[in-house]
């Protein structure tokens, strides 16, 4: 049922100009599509980080990320004139947590302004099973439903 | 000692790139202590005396050098200052064992030839203190292999052992709902982790745009899910991952966030999901849009 171009279509929507050309630049349908969901996740992460959604203004489009053609690439992030958080110190980074899933990590940093987030974020990951969960799961679904 | 004044300015204007620097610094054999974690040295070129500042991980100190050199190489130094390549690394101090990172140099350009008097060196590691706490800050990722259909059977064997709710009567759950029920238990399993409180007694509240968060902000989350898997984030600090941050901490005017995208296998839903998935998801956890 897949369109093709249906990234494109969403790119010339929500990203910023630079971006699309990126993605448009890219090799083959494959490459665009991993440049697409790379920027998506990324995306949604900051806005996410902001507390802002998806549809609010100023959009996706008033920052943009520069990406390698790795996920392991650096990430720059450009926000424009008109993003709120342009002053502060964003970091991110791209995981793929399982095959086939990618995971955009987005952090704000504590008392430093733009241009001082050199670091890279140190990820320390967990992976729970169903199991560990089911004990607490009993507890809390009269909550929960 | 050149380098060194370079060092300086970048401490004290960008404190974000200290990391690196400060690393080289504890390589230099001149420069103890090694827990410091963070440095500020100043020069004064009038007294041609050295000051630096330890920040370690109990406050700073201050320990004062004299110049190892005599007068005239002083003067050499000083000339050469004037005229040399800023980003160039090599013509370093003898102590100096380590490499000044080039970016730093060059950005801190026109800083070089400001030079600080040791009160005013002192002052200015006081303002900039707050910020050189630890850098080793991280986050934590937990994950949850959980699709619908693992969901869906936890919640009825759960349901079943537990007498809650089995009425044949009952509308049954929307798939996301159940994968929503069984994430919201990871989330508290996580987080009663750090707080060291009972699942059950966590209060959750969600801010206007529907994003969960814990009552008095001790522990910042933020939680993505996709079919197969779900996935959290909250920050450490002190290098201690999966601990709470300490309540003093600046961490605490920090922001995480995780989005998860299950792009392999479905990619037509997951590029259709991409403009639609924070309305369908946005009860749990995302920011609603409208």
């Amino acid at each position: 049922m897949r369109k093709a171009g249906n990234e494109m279509r969403i790119a010339r929507r929500y990203f910023t100009e630079a971006e699309t050309a990126v993605i448009e630049r890219a090799s083959d349908e494959e490459a665009r599509r991993r440049l697409f969901v790379r920027m998506w996740t990324l995306k949604e992460a900051y806005v996410k980080a902001i507390g802002r959604g998806i549809g609010a203004p100023p959009g996706l489009s008033s920052f943009g990320f520069d990406l390698g053609p790795h996920v392991s690439d650096d990430i720059v992030f450009l926000p424009g004139d008109n993003e709120p958080g342009r002053h502060d110190a964003w970091s991110f980074r791209l995981l793929e947590p399982v095959d086939g899933s990618l995971a955009a990590l987005c952090l704000k940093r504590p008392g430093r302004r733009r241009g001082e987030e050199k670091e890279p974020i140190v990820a320390s990951q967990r992976f729970s099973t169903l199991d560990d969960v089911l004990e607490d799961l009993v507890k809390i679904l009269p909550t929960v439903k | 000692m050149y380098a060194r004044a370079v060092f300086t300015l970048t401490a004290v204007e960008s404190p974000g790139i200290s990391t690196s620097s400060s690393r080289w610094l504890a390589n230099s054999s001149s420069m103890p202590p090694a827990n410091s974690r963070a440095s500020f040295i100043s020069f004064s070129r009038r007294k041609r005396r050295e000051t630096a500042l330890f920040l370690g991980a109990s406050g700073f100190e201050c320990r004062e050098t004299q110049n190892a050199r005599s007068k005239t190489r002083s003067k050499q130094v000083a000339t050469r200052r004037e005229h040399d390549a800023i980003g160039d690394t090599q013509q370093t101090h003898p102590c100096m064992q380590g490499t000044m990172p080039r970016v730093a140099a060059a950005a801190f350009r026109p800083a070089i030839y400001l030079s600080l008097s040791r009160r005013a060196a002192g002052r200015a590691v006081l303002a900039a203190s707050p910020r050189h706490e630890p850098p080793d800050d991280g986050a934590d990722i937990w994950w949850l292999p959980l699709t619908y259909e693992a969901a869906t059977a936890a919640i009825s064997a759960t349901s079943a052992t537990s007498g809650t709710s089995t009425n044949p009567g009952q509308r049954r759950q929307h798939p996301h709902q159940v994968h929503r029920d069984v994430s919201n238990a990871f989330l508290r399993h996580v987080i009663s982790h750090y707080t060291s409180e009972p699942v059950g007694a966590l209060q959750f509240s969600r801010t206007e745009h529907g994003k969960p968060y814990l009552g008095g902000g001790l522990v910042k989350f933020n939680m993505s899910h996709a079919d197969g898997l779900v996935g959290g984030t909250s920050l450490h600090s002190h290098s201690v991952p999966f601990r709470p941050i300490p309540s003093h901490s600046s961490h605490r005017d920090s922001h995480a966030s995780i989005v998860l995208l299950r792009f392999l296998q479905s990619p037509s839903r997951n590029a259709r999901s991409a403009s639609t998935s924070s309305c369908r998801t946005a009860g749990c956890g995302r920011p609603a849009t409208r």
